[in-house]
């Protein structure tokens, strides 16, 4: 691990980032939006959208890494449970390992995840790598 | 691909997915307004490169990609979100005229639940002499309980 690890920062999902989400996305799948209609599905209540968290972790690594997350990155998300309305997620990025390459450049391989604080439940994995310049 | 923005197809239902089966190709908006927006629901901020331009971040990539299949297929009230993949093949600048094709990867049912996964694949317009640039790839699954419509 390096100095880039660790959390990044903290988010309070509300219903009104939702909706402004599945106004931007064009996402208007009601188990986001209708309360009434969520209240029928096993969630109980609305959720956010998986789109929410993955926007989350991307946006930490945008933090740590700036245009190179922008211009090189993967990454894999797995959402393995919902984010609903009053929740506050810490989304965390953690440097796991640094490859050298022959052009000079570097790969680096990065574990973010999304944890709701209270109580506490992992949200959102991912898998990133990108390619950051040599210092 | 033309040089032209092609008709969405019309919304197909689920009975009819099947792997392997493509999507008209689709613009994608990378206006600033739409990135700014997607970026401002989530609280986030457009990066820049070096030179100050304003690059696409992966996650919106990845939303506008998974907008197309919406575009495409009707998925029953309460579908979700199982899993995500975005790869960015080159620095993507803000207003980038680009067309997203994406193909049904796999229609399966396991524990209750349908799963439909689909790659996407996003390149620029062509150019004058018809060449295009591949700028990301990705792949998103939805699931649903098995037999709703």
């Amino acid at each position: 691990m390096t100095e880039n690890t660790g959390p990044v920062f903290t988010r309070t999902v509300t219903q009104e980032r939702i909706a402004a989400y599945a106004e931007a996305s064009g996402d208007h799948n009601p188990v986001h939006l209708d309360a009434d209609f969520a209240a029928t599905t096993r969630f109980g209540g609305t959720i956010a959208h998986g789109m929410i968290l993955f926007g989350y972790m991307s946006e930490a690594l945008s933090q740590v890494y700036g245009a190179a997350w922008a211009g090189t990155g993967r990454m894999r998300a797995r959402f393995r449970a919902p984010a609903r309305p009053g929740d506050v997620v810490e989304v965390s990025a953690e440097e796991r390992s640094r490859q050298p390459r022959d052009d000079g450049t570097i790969d680096v391989h990065c574990i973010v995840e999304c944890w709701k604080a209270e109580p506490r439940e992992r949200l959102a994995t991912g898998d990133a790598t990108l390619t950051v310049k040599e210092q | 691909m033309t040089s032209s923005a092609p008709e969405p197809n019309a919304r197909a239902g689920l009975e009819t997915l099947h792997p392997g089966q493509e999507f008209t190709p689709t613009p994608l908006d990378l206006s600033r307004e739409a990135v700014v927006g997607l970026l401002d629901s989530i609280e986030a901020t457009l990066p820049r490169d070096e030179n100050g331009v304003e690059i696409v971040p992966p996650s919106v990539m990845a939303s506008l990609s998974l907008g197309v299949l919406l575009q495409h297929v009707s998925l029953p009230l309460g579908s979700l979100h199982a899993s995500q993949e975005i790869r960015v093949l080159s620095p993507i600048p803000v207003g980038a005229r680009a067309l997203c094709e994406a193909v049904v990867a796999n229609v399966s049912n396991r524990a209750g639940l349908t799963l439909v996964s689909l790659d996407f694949n996003v390149e620029s317009y062509p150019d004058e002499a018809g060449g295009s640039r591949q700028l990301a790839t990705g792949a998103g699954t939805v699931m649903f309980p098995a037999g709703t419509e």
